[in-house]
């Protein structure tokens, strides 16, 4: 009889549709969930932020934290986080809930806390996986077990870093659109990969917020599936060489209405 | 509108037109990118700028080494792209905090604005000879700042700017 795997999860808000997505399909999976570590709402995190994302991370709290589910009332065309909880019976609407289940459910001011790597440490887990909340530094992923899982939109090793759903619409790349499970290193999206995802564009796919809407259930299935699998060693993880890929950042305005344009002339 | 800095094109090309003498610009085949027609210009002189050495930090580059690589745009070596690699990763991370930092290389305003201005246009011709359109969407965020042009008037530079980055956006 197989062990069960142990896992800790890493969340960047209680209440985020994909964390608590994940979070439910993993011990659907039979996979033990040790703790969760969520990264609490500070000045300080929203400074660091704001200066990374500019107004975006306002366009981002409104939606993720005020709107939520009604966020998604304008995607109700193609499947979307929300019709897929629905479909799946996804019921967790909050971390918090998961202490009734003997899980633990910290709030940390930063996933890289000395606190978060000792109950790691004690805790031995088989990996972590990451649903957001920012880098994470050598002393975390030193202590993960087999390492951290993330979840990136976009196809590695080529499509490192930011925009990475524009960016090859804007280059007219229609072939390179889809999302990859690997492991978090030091660098940005350059750890190991273990499955690359390819998405096709569809007809309903109006827009780059729609394409963006409909990539998230499929990233959360998709995730799932690939660490439990990689849990249960049917998967080998497979390293990425630097120069396979380039690491992009945030695109300029103009240039991301063009990869809009883009994307509705190749639909 | 996100594409408001491109919407006095022909101003730009005016401007072009009548300070052609204050252009700075290396490359007769990228400037006729913006300018259409085949005019004499003075193209600066190769020789007149020192070599590179390796990349240290931002804050110590100088006009003199954006002007150096721009003068060998066509044939960069492997050691000057990784100068342009190295000032485009810094730019984007420290996006937010440029308008203090572009202060450490020039306290003088109007030394820091050619300053700019020529470093975007390096990105530009970079971003041209290299095909690398992270070049361009970083030129075009930093054409968006005032604080980093003329604030009442475009400076010829800064013509040539928006008129190359209005060419690559809608040829790349």
């Amino acid at each position: 009889m197989r062990d069960r795997k142990r896992i800790a999860v890493f969340s960047p808000n209680p209440k985020s549709l994909y964390t608590t997505s994940v979070c439910e399909l993993l011990l659907r999976n039979d996979i033990i969930i040790e703790d969760v570590f969520v990264k609490k709402f500070t000045i300080s995190r929203f400074q660091k932020e704001f200066s990374r994302d500019g107004f975006r991370l306002i366009k981002k709290i409104w939606n993720k934290l005020i709107l939520q589910e009604k966020a998604y009332n304008g995607f109700t065309h193609v499947e979307n986080i929300i019709s897929f909880r629905e479909k799946e019976k996804i019921k967790l609407n909050n971390v918090k809930e998961l202490k009734k289940k003997g899980i633990g459910v910290h709030f940390v001011n930063d996933l890289n806390d000395i606190s978060v790597e000792k109950i790691l440490r004690a805790k031995k887990v088989d990996a972590v996986v990451f649903t957001g909340g920012g880098l994470i530094r050598e002393n975390i992923i030193k202590n993960a077990g087999a390492g951290v899982f993330n979840c990136h939109m976009g196809k590695l090793p080529e499509y490192r870093g930011m925009d990475v759903v524009e960016w090859p619409l804007f280059k007219k790349d229609f072939n390179n659109l889809g999302f990859t499970v690997h492991f978090m290193d030091k660098g940005v999206d350059t750890g190991d990969i273990l499955e690359v995802v390819s998405v096709e564009i569809h007809k309903e796919d109006d827009s780059i917020k729609t394409l963006r809407a409909r990539f998230e259930p499929l990233m959360t299935k998709n995730y799932v599936k690939t660490i439990t699998a990689f849990l249960n060693g049917e998967i080998e993880p497979k390293k990425q060489l630097l120069d396979d890929g380039k690491q992009y950042y945030i695109i300029d305005e103009y240039m991301k209405e063009i990869a809009d344009q883009n994307l509705k002339s190749y639909r | 509108m996100s594409n408001n800095i491109f919407s006095n094109t022909l101003d730009h090309q005016e401007n072009l037109r009548l300070n052609l003498g204050n252009l700075t610009v290396f490359n007769q085949d990228i400037f006729q990118l913006v300018n259409g027609t085949t005019v004499s210009i003075k193209i600066q002189n190769k020789s007149t700028y020192k070599e590179l050495n390796g990349y240290t930090t931002f804050k110590i580059i100088r006009l003199d080494d954006i002007q150096c690589l721009r003068s060998n745009i066509i044939k960069l070596d492997s050691r000057q792209k990784k100068w342009c690699n190295k000032i485009l990763r810094f730019l984007e991370y420290r996006f937010s905090s440029l308008k203090q930092r572009f202060k450490i290389n020039y306290a003088n305003p109007k030394e820091r604005t050619l300053f700019i201005q020529n470093l975007i246009s390096l990105l530009l011709e970079y971003a041209y000879v290299s095909k690398d359109a992270r070049f361009l969407s970083l030129a075009v965020k930093l054409q968006r700042v005032k604080e980093f042009r003329n604030t009442k008037n475009h400076s010829v530079q800064s013509s040539y700017n928006i008129l190359l980055s209005k060419y690559l956006i809608d040829n790349f």
